[in-house]
């Protein structure tokens, strides 16, 4: 479970990303983050992975404290949430598989777990014929699958996908989220940050609406086609 | 068998990391082993300085000359031998003229004499005329107890590791007990000259070692650094997945310690040839100087290299990483 309580984070130049935000995310939860650039999206998503500490609150996620946190914990808290990003992040002189089996190696995995476990995630995302191939020589939405599968690698509980979808053309994109459903249905936690109202709308989801530093609406999944409407007429009118 | 797999995982990263900067880990490379090999050859030269100090036998050595008994003792009459017998009774209760226990032992008691031999007239005679050889015929004119024109000396010898300063208060002392400074033989300038030498060896060695030894620290932190930005993405979606912060590290220093090691090595090599072709060569010119085979420096020369290469990788690497890696 993903817990922040009257939150506030403020960056060393005064400029203050975050306020007072309370939260609960439960676990194997679906969540769309969506809001203006700038809004204090990356800034919630960088705390959750204590890229950025909080400067005031209290801020958990399962066992860890976040508001606590030590250093040397760090990689413990990181191990337990897979990162997407936009820009997939890839190795381009690696294969698919190694782009993924380097997720393992670097978090010390055995060589025989990583013969076992890559396969099966590859095969996870579609992409299993695939292994051999380079990045650079695939298209933005398999990228992203590779991506997909190295942040699933390790078996975290929580996937943050931060613009998803940013880079990839529409028809790619329906495929990824589709990918992401699955794997919630997997038990895991998936937090989406995106400016992609389509899907937001497509997609019957709890959908959290950031502005200013302040969640300005938080929509359970049943009413969330309606919420992002409400955030779409915001959004153009800025 | 986990840590096993790590280890040889940040090893074969280390090295992929060499290759990946060639000219930075090249250069570092080159002036580690200018570093090695000038302070080891210095310090070969130093020790066979010393070496060839200890073997030179008169370099610890001292020579008290007795001048013959004047003619007074020996029966004649005249005022001025009376004078002169009367003086020396007045000077010095030992006798500076004969062998004499008393004065042996009193110069064996002095500080860091380690042995007094006593040389009669006659000895002196037999071992001149044994060095001269077939050369001697000339010293059939005389003979060993009628004109013989050597005289008695006690020999003595001081500890090997004695200082300019205490020869001359042995050389005092023995002055103190009666006998004249010009009979007082000793190699105090040769032993100055030899430790000026190894002073001003020892000065530029170490200058020369700190001076390297900075400029190759300085050009590993640079490397590193250039390591660092170029796997700048790698390393930061090691620390997304979770990678420990020794995990993110250990190639960078594993990088310097390999470079040190190799830059050992090779310095090594380049030392052997110095040593055995080079310096070996013109020492030989001159006979009187024995030079140590290598053999004898290799295991020191090795630890000591390898250790001036692992210190300097991880020192330059570690500083680079700490300033320069946040993970």
């Amino acid at each position: 479970m993903i817990e922040l309580k009257n939150v506030s984070m403020i960056y060393p130049n005064g400029n203050a990303a975050l306020r007072n935000i309370d939260l609960t995310i439960e676990d194997n939860e679906f969540v769309f983050v969506v809001g203006q650039s700038g809004a204090g999206k990356t800034t919630l998503t960088k705390l959750l992975i204590a890229e950025e500490r909080v400067s005031d609150g209290e801020m958990y996620i399962n066992d860890f404290k976040m508001h606590r946190l030590r250093k040397y914990k760090i990689p413990k808290l990181r191990r337990s949430i897979g990162m997407v990003f936009q820009d997939f992040r890839l190795f381009d002189n690696k294969t698919v598989y190694e782009n993924v089996a380097f997720a393992m190696r670097v978090v010390g995995a055995r060589p025989s777990e990583i013969k076992k476990r890559v396969p099966h995630v590859l095969s996870l995302v579609g992409l299993a014929h695939r292994a051999k191939s380079y990045p650079d020589k695939m298209s933005g939405g398999e990228r992203q699958r590779i991506a997909i599968a190295r942040a699933l690698v390790n078996n975290p509980d929580i996937i943050i996908a931060d613009e998803p979808t940013g880079n990839i053309d529409p028809e790619m994109s329906k495929a990824i989220f589709e990918l992401l459903m699955r794997i919630n249905k997997m038990d895991k936690t998936i937090i989406v940050v995106t400016h992609d109202h389509n899907m937001v709308n497509y997609y019957n989801k709890r959908v959290i609406k950031i502005e200013n530093g302040h969640i300005v609406s938080d929509t359970p999944a049943k009413a969330a086609p309606a919420a992002v409407s409400e955030q779409k007429e915001g959004g153009d009118e800025q | 068998m986990k840590l096993i797999n790590t280890f040889f995982f940040h090893i074969a990263q280390g090295i992929k990391g060499i290759f990946r900067n060639p000219i930075m880990s090249t250069a570092s490379l080159l002036v580690l082993v200018c570093c090695m090999v000038v302070t080891g050859t210095f310090a070969l030269i130093i020790d066979n300085i010393n070496k060839n100090f200890e073997a030179l036998d008169d370099v610890n050595k001292m020579i008290v000359w007795l001048d013959d008994a004047p003619e007074a003792e020996k029966g004649e009459e005249g005022e001025k031998s009376e004078e002169s017998a009367e003086e020396s009774k007045e000077e010095s209760e030992y006798n500076l003229h004969e062998y004499d226990k008393k004065t042996e032992d009193a110069i064996k008691a002095l500080e860091h004499v380690v042995d007094v031999v006593f040389m009669s007239k006659q000895e002196a005679f037999e071992e001149f005329k044994q060095s001269e050889g077939s050369d001697a015929e000339f010293l059939d004119w005389f003979d060993a107890e009628e004109n013989n024109p050597l005289r008695a000396s006690y020999r003595i010898t001081f500890a090997s590791d004695t200082d300019t300063e205490n020869i001359r208060y042995i050389k005092k002392a023995i002055a103190k007990m009666g006998f004249a400074e010009e009979n007082i033989d000793e190699n105090i300038d040769l032993y100055d000259n030899l430790i000026n030498v190894k002073g001003a060896l020892t000065t530029i060695a170490i200058w020369l070692l700190a001076v390297l030894f900075v400029i190759s620290l300085f050009i590993i932190m640079n490397s590193t650094r250039l390591g660092l930005h170029s796997r700048r993405e790698e390393i930061q979606i090691m620390r997304y997945v979770g990678a420990t912060n020794s995990f993110v590290r250990a190639p960078f220093v594993i990088e310097g310690v390999v470079i040190g090691l190799v830059s050992a090595a090779i310095a090594l090599g380049i030392e052997y040839y110095l040593y055995t072709q080079v310096i070996s060569g013109v020492i030989r010119q001159y006979q009187a100087i024995v030079i140590a085979p290598f053999t004898n420096y290799l295991l020191v020369l090795s630890i000591a290299f390898a250790a001036i290469g692992v210190f300097a990788g991880l020192f330059g690497s570690v500083i680079s990483i700490r300033k320069y890696l946040r993970v």
